[in-house]
């Protein structure tokens, strides 16, 4: 039987730690027998999976995704989507207290990048934050270089962050405060690949391993 | 190093074969499973099926993590939106139907070897039928 704590901590501590003792996972699909016991991939040496030739990578992602933003980066600077063609995207929206999804996604994201190499240079992952009011262009600057140097952080008027939300489905709900007094925000945790012409290729589930994801965007970087 | 290597041998690879052409209309289709918290259920990290883990996957879904539908096939279906809705976070039609055995229609695609689900509606709905916390217990916390 599974160990069963008994210590009652808020959900985004749960989360926070839940998250981070699970390190990288294997891909979606079956084949899955057993459960319950440690698995050799929630401890380390991740699979390197290779990504599926299903889907068409030359097609556009069938689904109604925009990607249009005009917001603020880090440094201060305005910038919309378009000033990142030629180069393809990866967004993801959370917020820098986020204590639950936003450091693991951040993370395999920037893995994922990294296990590129070279090719991986072409790659620009980006944050956009789901909290502007906390999230001003200084405290991206102070938390992107934690997770990635090449990390971009995005801010802007609350409505524009909300229009950023509406063109890739993404929702966003205040919950409430952890016991910190930082915000506790609900939001869609998708990772999104956008292309150099700024259409969407896929969206990366979270949960992937950072190989799986990298062997993913490797298949369209080698395919431009 | 020998990951990367293997990583852009198989990018390398597969730009040399020939792409199916891609599907830019849905398939219809019915799946019957579970509904999942993908999270748990991947990564393996707790038992991630049935009422022992129904607690964890309703914070789960309130946490953003996408849900899934475990379907009788044993694939994982990402469930991108649930109706009229055009997210799932927080959805209360996601949140109703956590653990329950259901069947959906809805438009399949697939990308990457990912199978994604846009469910129109679900039409039939067994409840909870996966009760397995008399075996492991109320997870993550206990009773």
């Amino acid at each position: 039987m599974i160990a069963k704590p008994r210590l009652c901590l808020g959900i985004a501590v749960l989360l926070a730690a839940l998250l981070a003792v699970a390190g990288a996972g294997p891909a979606l699909g079956h084949g899955k027998e057993k459960h319950g016991e440690p698995p050799a991939e929630a401890v380390g040496a991740p699979e390197v999976v290779e990504p599926s030739s299903e889907g068409g990578a030359a097609e556009p992602f069938p689904i109604d995704i925009s990607g249009a933003f005009a917001l603020v980066d880090h440094t201060g600077r305005s910038v919309t989507d378009a000033d990142f063609r030629g180069g393809y995207m990866l967004v993801f929206f959370g917020y820098t207290q986020c204590d639950s999804i936003c450091p693991v996604g951040l993370k395999r994201m920037a893995e994922a990048v990294d296990l590129l190499g070279e090719p991986g240079e072409r790659v620009r992952p980006i944050l956009i934050t789901v909290d502007p009011k906390n999230d001003t262009p200084e405290a991206l600057a102070a938390h992107l270089p934690t997770v990635h140097p090449r990390l971009v952080g995005l801010t802007g008027k609350p409505e524009a962050v909300e229009a950023a939300m509406k063109s890739y489905k993404v929702n966003a709900k205040l919950m409430g405060q952890s016991w910190k007094g930082t915000p506790v925000i609900s939001h869609g945790s998708y990772i999104y690949l956008i292309g150099p012409d700024g259409a969407l290729l896929s969206i990366l589930p979270p949960v992937l391993s950072s190989e799986a994801m990298a062997g993913i965007i490797a298949r369209y970087l080698t395919q431009s | 190093m020998r990951q990367v290597t293997r990583l852009l041998a198989a990018g390398l690879l597969l730009a040399g074969l020939s792409l199916p052409a891609a599907a830019a209309t849905p398939e219809r289709v019915q799946v019957t499973g579970e509904v999942i918290d993908t999270w748990c259920y991947i990564t393996d990290i707790m038992f991630g099926e049935g009422s022992t883990h129904h607690q964890c996957a309703l914070w789960c879904a309130v946490g953003g993590i996408p849900v899934g539908v475990l379907g009788d096939d044993g694939e994982v279906y990402m469930v991108l939106k649930v109706g009229d809705d055009t997210t799932n976070v927080a959805n209360p039609a996601i949140l109703e139907i956590q653990t329950h055995r259901v069947s959906v229609d809805g438009d399949l695609y697939e990308r990457d070897g990912i199978k994604y689900l846009l469910i129109d509606q679900v039409v039939n709905d067994e409840g909870i039928v996966n009760v397995n916390h008399d075996d492991f217990g109320i997870q993550p916390f206990g009773e």
